[in-house]
C-alpha cells in the first residue's frame, strides 16, 4: 500500500458532548500491483489475479494518518478487536491506481465501540466503495500487563 | 472447481442452492505474522500471545480480515463469473492461532428481473463447529468495470 499527503485528522463536531468524532478528509492511496499481489497470496485470493481483492482497502486503515485516529480514539491501555466488518462496492478498485480515501471516526461517550466510515472514491471523484468497521475497546487488565 | 461449469451452464442460483463448504487455514502463527507485515494491521492481539491474554483470550485469535478474506475466494471457486458488490460480517468469536474455519453458504435471495443479483448467507465455523463469522454478500454478474 502506498499513501501521499492527507489532510490532517480533523475533529467533528461533537453531538452535544455525547459523541467524540474525527474525520480524514483526504488520504492519497494506491493500489501498487505488487503489494495488491503480496496481498493476494497472503490471503489466499491469488489464484483470481488481475483484480485487487475486496478486502484490501482495509489496510489503508494502517496508515500513519489513520492509525493515529483510530489509536486517538481507542486510548491506551486498551486494544481493539474488530467486531464487524462491511464493504459496499460500486465499481472495482482496478491494480497501480490511485485513489482518494476519506474516514470519519466516531466513539460515543461511555461506549466501548470505535466506528470508522471509510469512502474511496477515483481522484476525479468516482465513488468506489464504502466500508464500515467497528472496532469494540477491550481494556488490558492491569494484573496481566504487568 | 466448479466456476467454469457454472459459466457453461450459465444457470443462476436458485434460493436455497447451497455453496459446498469449504476448509480455510489452518491459520499458523508464521501465516498470522505474514498478513500482519503485509496488511499493517499489527495489534499484538494478533502477534503476542501475552496482548492475547491481557485481553482474556486464550491465545492470539486470528485476523478477522484475514478470514473474510477467504469468504471472496469461496465465493469466487463456486462461481468466478460474479462480482461481490457488498460483503458484510460479524465476527462472534475468536478462531484461534493454528486453527481452521470452515466456510459454508446458501442462496438466501435470487433475483432475475430486473437484472440478476443473489443475497448470499455465509458462515465461518470452527473445528468445533462453532459459528466464528456470520457474513452476508450480494453479488451480480461479472461485467466490464468490474473487476470479476
Amino acid at each position: 500500500m502506498s499513501a501521499g499527503s492527507g489532510n490532517a485528522a480533523a475533529a467533528l463536531k461533537p453531538g452535544g458532548n455525547r459523541e467524540r468524532g474525527l474525520r480524514i478528509a483526504s488520504i492519497g492511496v494506491r493500489t501498487k500491483a505488487a503489494d495488491v499481489a503480496q496481498f493476494a497470496e497472503a490471503t489466499g485470493t491469488a489464484p483470481f489475479a488481475g483484480f485487487v481483492p475486496l478486502t484490501y482497502p482495509f489496510c489503508w486503515l494502517a496508515l500513519p494518518e489513520a492509525r493515529r485516529l483510530i489509536m486517538d480514539l481507542v486510548g491506551s491501555d486498551a486494544l481493539p478487536v474488530h467486531e464487524s466488518q462491511s464493504f459496499t462496492y460500486l465499481r472495482a478498485l482496478q491494480p497501480d491506481c490511485d485513489y482518494s480515501l476519506s474516514i470519519e471516526a466516531f466513539r460515543g461517550a461511555n461506549s466501548d465501540r470505535v466506528t470508522l466510515q471509510a469512502a474511496v472514491s477515483t481522484l476525479d471523484g468516482k465513488e468506489c466503495l464504502n466500508f464500515e468497521t467497528v472496532l469494540r475497546i477491550v481494556p488490558l487488565c492491569a494484573e496481566r500487563r504487568a | 472447481m466448479s466456476g467454469p461449469q457454472f459459466e457453461r451452464n450459465a444457470a443462476w442460483p436458485r434460493m436455497g442452492c447451497e455453496l459446498h463448504a469449504q476448509e480455510f487455514g489452518p491459520f499458523g502463527r508464521e501465516a498470522l505474522s505474514r498478513y500482519a507485515a503485509i496488511s499493517g494491521d499489527d495489534n499484538p492481539l494478533h502477534l503476542n500471545p501475552e496482548s492475547a491474554r491481557a485481553a482474556g483470550l486464550a491465545d492470539t485469535p486470528v485476523h478477522g480480515m484475514l478470514m473474510l478474506a477467504c469468504f471472496e475466494s469461496f465465493i469466487k471457486s463456486w462461481r468466478h463469473d460474479l462480482f461481490v458488490a457488498r460483503l458484510s460480517a460479524k465476527f462472534l468469536r475468536p478462531v484461534l492461532a493454528g486453527e481452521s474455519i470452515r466456510i459454508s453458504g446458501r442462496v438466501l435471495r435470487s433475483r432475475s428481473a430486473p437484472h440478476r443479483e443473489l443475497i448470499l448467507r455465509l458462515f465461518a465455523r470452527t473445528p468445533n463447529d462453532d459459528p466464528a463469522i456470520l457474513g452476508e454478500a450480494e453479488v451480480l454478474p461479472a461485467g466490464p468495470g468490474s473487476g470479476g
